[in-house]
Parts: structure tokens; sequence; C-alpha cells
């Protein structure tokens, strides 16, 4: 099955894949300038530019219908895990 | 037979929102732990993770492992998912009890209309609780 979104031939897809490498860069780059002058904005660009990066990971994993399924099971399921194993 | 209410099952799993968030993240984690490593708690539990659950809370979402799905489904597609039309559609479709119109999404929201939910992730909604 292809998947439109790491496929650029697919009318209006997004090539997720490709933002990953010059996002990755773009993260090392402010985290070095953190490094040596750290301040409360560049703080937050680096936080708000690798939430991107991750997300573009994330959806470089393609269907993202199934993926959300899978992830609300996971979540569900280890919340009521809390009731058993943790009773107050 | 030992009997337990809704309510009491609500208080074993998070007595508070504080606990509940605290769950979430753990949460999180064992979706995918690459997915928020590193993150700040003041970023992660305190604004992305409690403004997720307001946001769930908005769609009529009140039990812990519901709200919980729901803000694991942001951190997987877009913090923003709720705001594409077909997916917006479904959950406000008064047809269905409000609890279930979540859980429908997998089954009755197209996968074009995921795909778009991903396309047009905001940030800043991460900022928003989904209410404004």
């Amino acid at each position: 099955m292809t998947n439109v979104e790491t496929d650029p031939g697919t009318p209006g897809a997004v090539d997720y894949r490709s933002k990953i490498p010059p996002q990755a860069e773009n993260v090392r780059r402010i985290t070095d300038e953190f490094a040596t002058s750290p301040s409360d904005d560049l703080r937050e660009e680096l936080e708000r530019e690798t939430e991107r990066w991750r997300y573009y990971m994330n959806a470089a994993k393609g269907n993202p219908k199934n993926r959300a399924r899978l992830a609300a099971e996971i979540a569900k399921r280890s919340v009521l895990n809390n009731a058993v194993v943790q009773p107050k | 037979m030992l009997v337990v209410s809704r309510e009491q099952l609500d208080a074993f799993i998070a007595a508070d929102d504080n606990e509940l968030e605290y769950h979430i993240a753990v949460a999180l984690n064992k979706v995918d732990p690459l997915r928020t490593l590193g993150y700040r708690p003041e970023l992660l539990r305190d604004t992305m993770i409690k403004n997720g659950v307001e946001r769930a809370r908005s769609h009529g979402l009140t039990k812990p492992e519901d709200v919980a799905a729901f803000v694991a489904v942001m951190f997987e597609v877009a913090p923003n998912f709720d705001e594409q039309e077909e997916i917006k559609s479904i959950l406000n479709d008064a047809t269905f009890p409000r609890s279930e119109r979540f859980y429908q999404l997998f089954e009755r929201a197209s996968d074009d209309a995921w795909l778009e939910a991903e396309k047009y992730y905001d940030y800043e909604a991460w900022f928003r609780t989904g209410t404004e």
C-alpha cells in the first residue's frame, strides 16, 4: 500500500520524511546556541522546534488513523491498569 | 460480590487532576517513549497535558481513561486534530452520546480526514484548551 504522507508523487501529500534531517539540524543549532547563551526566548524556540521535529518523525510513520487508534488503546489500557495496581 | 461504582473506579485511577496528568504522562511514555523524551515537566504536564485534558473534557469526555486516550491522539496526530472538519462533525454529532463519539472517530472518520488533521498540526494548539 502506498504511504501517501511519504510519497511525494501523491497529489497533496506531505513528504514528512524529507523534513526530518533539516529539522534535526535546526534543533541541533538552537541547542548549541542555548548552551552558550541560554535565555527564556531561546528555550521556548528550542522546545517549539524540538516538538516540530518529533511531530515530523511521528507523521513519517504514516497512516495516522491507525496510529491514533493504537495510541488511544494503549493510553486507555495504561490508565485503567492504575485502578488495579494502585488502589488508594 | 464486591461492587465498585464508576465514581470509585475513577477515584482509584486518579483522585484529582494532578494524578490524572501524571498517569497520562506515564501512558504517553507507553505509547511512544521517544515522543516526549526530555520535555520539561512545566511544558509536558503543566501545559500540553493539562490543556489536553481540558480539550478532551470540552468534547464531553469525563472518564480518566477516555481523557487519556484523547490526549494520546493529540500527541500521536496533532494537538488540534479535533478541529478538522470531518472529525469535528463526528465529535459534535448529537445523535450519539458524547462519550461514544470519540471512539467512533476510528470507524467513521475517513483516512483523508486523519491525514488532513495531521497535516494541519498547530504547535500553538498545545497552549489552547479548545474551549476558547
